[in-house]
């Protein structure tokens, strides 16, 4: 991946965490697609994006978050995102509705709260 | 006589070694001592010149890489006092002594020789050594002319008839790697006692070649290691212009001076130098890893405070037990809002438009490697469009036996001292003014200016490829704030502007580099945008583009595309409403 944005992956017992910082665009949507996808696996309850830290945004990365988001569903895996007010890339996430579709949290524990609850596979 | 010799050189040995253990003045005085003894034992100046040689190759073969320079500089400081009794003593009894016994020629031949010790010890460079080694053999031995190669088969032996003599360099495993051969000699032929001195002249330059040849093997390693570590072209970054000026250090070992300029999101620029303590290979392997790493950090976005952070706790990772200090400054060109965090570091300067030069205040944080549990200070300040923001390691400003605020102050006044000129002049100036002609350390000197904002629309033509995306980015975000448009607003038209540049790109036609074009407007306290380029527009059926378009009409005010054959065209247009005033800081950003 460039420079243009850089992701950090955890793996927690509650589900994958992912952080992304910097920007998201065409130039590296495909990159960026690759590594979340490559950093779940199956026995995980689900997926956090956190872009906090994302500058910037367009489309593709919204589109790139609903693709996800189906995919996840057709595993039983639960998405959440957090994006917090303060945060640019909010602005586009609430401007395409992506927030009636997928839940958006303000912080990363209300995010893996919601993945714990919301995943049909979460231990009980 | 063997039995003498062997105990003055282990004397001699002793000695020398209480002397490079810090020995000061009595360690010379035990040099005068030597001397004496020397004279007393009626060794030749020969003899002396010759053990001095194998103390000082025993004591360079068992220096570490960095002492090499030391250690040779205090075998000529001892030298030279152990000859100076020497010579003193055979002045006075040399006459009935030594002078009778050496016939006149031959004893100005061994001062020639001790000379010629002196010199090539005090010398670095293999060039210089076999310059001096073929000028020094012609002259002691008094021929017409002089070769010296470092071939790497050459004669084993010394050779000699009557036109011509013969002598090899030969390294410590025995192994002949050059050869001096002198011809045409002044008067008669050439002797045994010419084949004698050239044989021990030889053997002098072999061991000091062969260290300089070590050092400089190291000095290389170090040197490119360092060129290609530092960033050859500056990147082009919209609202400012950079400058660098970097001087590895000439006479002594590379060091670790290192900077950066990062283009950062929002249109804002990082600056970085930094400078690790110690010199050589150890040094510029440490500059390796610092750089990319307050790279990483400050591509997250952070502070600088927090990437200064984050460097004081990587470099304590890294469990080397060597400090360093740096600078990290972020400049939005848009507003002249500057941050700065510094760890141990010479303050940065800040020069105005009209020429007055300024420290930015505050006491530098401390240097990286010390602890990790302290948090840095961050200075705030607005740069005046046309400021230059000057950071530059202490080689520039650092004298020998002169406080460092005397330095700072020379480097200000240079600074102030002329009307602004261009940044490449700039850096020339102070560096010619502060630095002389071969500087021990590393100098390096990074200046940005902020330019004044840019008048008219922004016209620009840009490469259909995904990577031009960020560049319009950038250009944008400093054109829109000194164009009057607010921080939600900057936003707003910047992300529907690269909606409609993503469309271009995506639609690339034809054969060869395709390019569209952008062009905003602010007029009447309204943003004008058009996209052009010569592609069709792409099938809104698609889910992706069809979200894009929305996107854009939710952002704007008005949004129109127009297809052709000739290709696509979108307009945009936004109202200003948020913000008035010109130059406002985008806080939410941060």
């Amino acid at each position: 991946m460039d420079e243009l944005a850089r992701i950090e992956i955890d793996q927690t017992p509650r589900g994958v965490v992912a952080r992304i910082s910097g920007e998201i665009d065409i130039s590296n949507v495909g990159a960026v697609k690759r590594k979340l996808t490559g950093a779940l696996t199956s026995s995980s309850p689900g997926l956090v994006v956190d872009i906090s830290g994302t500058n910037y945004l367009d489309s593709s990365g919204v589109y790139l978050l609903f693709e996800l988001n189906r995919a996840l569903k057709g595993r039983q895996q639960q998405l959440c995102v957090v994006a917090p007010p303060t945060t640019p890339s909010t602005r586009v996430l609430l401007i395409t509705g992506f927030d009636h579709i997928v839940p958006v949290t303000s912080t990363l524990e209300d995010a893996i709260e919601t993945v714990a609850a919301r995943a049909p596979t979460a231990p009980a | 006589m063997t039995a003498d010799l062997d105990a003055f050189r282990s004397g001699y040995a002793a000695a020398f070694r209480g002397y490079l253990a810090g020995g000061g003045e009595t360690g010379l005085e035990s040099a005068y001592e030597l001397g004496r003894e020397a004279v007393a034992g009626e060794l030749s100046l020969l003899d002396l010149a010759g053990i001095h040689h194998e103390v000082l190759a025993d004591c360079l073969a068992s220096a570490p890489k960095d002492e090499l320079e030391r250690v040779a500089r205090a075998g000529t400081d001892f030298f030279q006092e152990s000859l100076s009794t020497f010579e003193m003593i055979q002045r006075g009894f040399g006459e009935a002594q030594e002078t009778a016994r050496l016939e006149q020629r031959h004893a100005a031949q061994l001062r020639g020789l001790a000379d010629a010790a002196l010199a090539l010890n005090s010398t670095l460079s293999v060039e210089d050594m076999l310059a001096l080694l073929g000028e020094r053999a012609r002259a002691i031995v008094g021929a017409e002319r002089s070769s010296v190669s470092m071939a790497g088969e050459g004669p084993r032996m010394t050779q000699r008839n009557g036109e011509r003599l013969v002598a090899p360099l030969i390294d410590r495993q025995e192994h002949a790697f050059g050869l001096i051969e002198l011809s045409g000699k002044h008067e008669g032929e050439f002797t045994e006692d010419d084949e004698s001195i050239l044989e021990q002249l030889a053997h002098m330059a072999s061991v000091a070649i062969e260290n300089a040849r070590l050092y400089q093997h190291e000095r290389g390693i170090a040197l490119e290691l360092q060129s290609n570590l530092l960033p050859d072209v500056l990147p082009e970054i919209p609202g400012v212009v950079a400058g660098v000026r970097y001087d590895a250090g000439g006479a002594g070992e590379v060091g670790g001076d290192w900077f950066e300029v990062i283009p950062l999101s929002g249109g804002r620029v990082g600056m970085a130098i930094g400078d690790v303590v110690g010199r050589g290979l150890p040094a510029a392997k440490m500059m390796a890893h610092l750089r990319p790493a307050l790279r990483a950090y400050a591509l997250e976005g952070e502070p600088p405070a927090v990437v200064a952070q984050h460097m004081a706790h990587f470099v304590r990772t890294l469990d080397r037990d060597q400090m360093s200090t740096c600078v990290y400054a972020v400049l939005d060109p848009a507003t002249g809002e500057l941050r700065c965090a510094n760890a141990g570091h010479p303050p940065p300067l800040v020069l105005t438009g009209e020429g007055r030069a300024d420290f930015i205040a505050g006491k530098p944080g401390l240097p990286l490697g010390v602890t990790t549990d302290y948090d840095y200070p961050e200075v705030r300040t607005t740069l005046a469009p046309g400021s230059t923001l000057l950071l530059y390691t202490d080689g520039l400003v650092e004298k020998r036996g002169e406080p460092l605020d005397a330095g700072l102050e020379r480097l200000r006044e240079v600074v102030a001292s002329e009307p602004v000129d261009s940044l490449e002049d700039l850096c020339d100036r102070v560096r010619n003014a502060l630095v002389r002609e071969a500087p021990r350390d590393d100098v390096a000197l990074l200046a940005v200016r902020m330019l004044a904002p840019e008048s008219g629309p922004l016209e620009l033509e840009l490469t259909a490829e995904p990577g031009a995306l960020a560049e319009l980015r950038r250009r944008l975000d400093v054109w829109l704030p000194q164009s009057g448009a607010g921080a939600e607003e900057t936003y707003d038209i910047v992300l529907a502007t690269c909606e409609a540049a993503a469309n271009a790109v995506e639609h690339a036609y034809g054969p060869g580099e395709a390019k569209f074009h952008v062009t905003v407007r602010a007029e009447d306290e309204e943003v004008t945008i058009e996209v052009r380029d010569r592609g069709a527009w792409r099938d809104q059926r698609d889910p992706r583009r069809g979200r894009g378009l929305a996107v854009m009409r939710k952002l704007m005010d008005d949004v129109n595309v127009t297809s052709t054959d000739g290709g696509t065209n979108v307009r945009l247009r936004r109202r200003l409403r948020e913000g008035r005033q010109h130059g406002r800081a985008r806080a939410h950003r941060d």
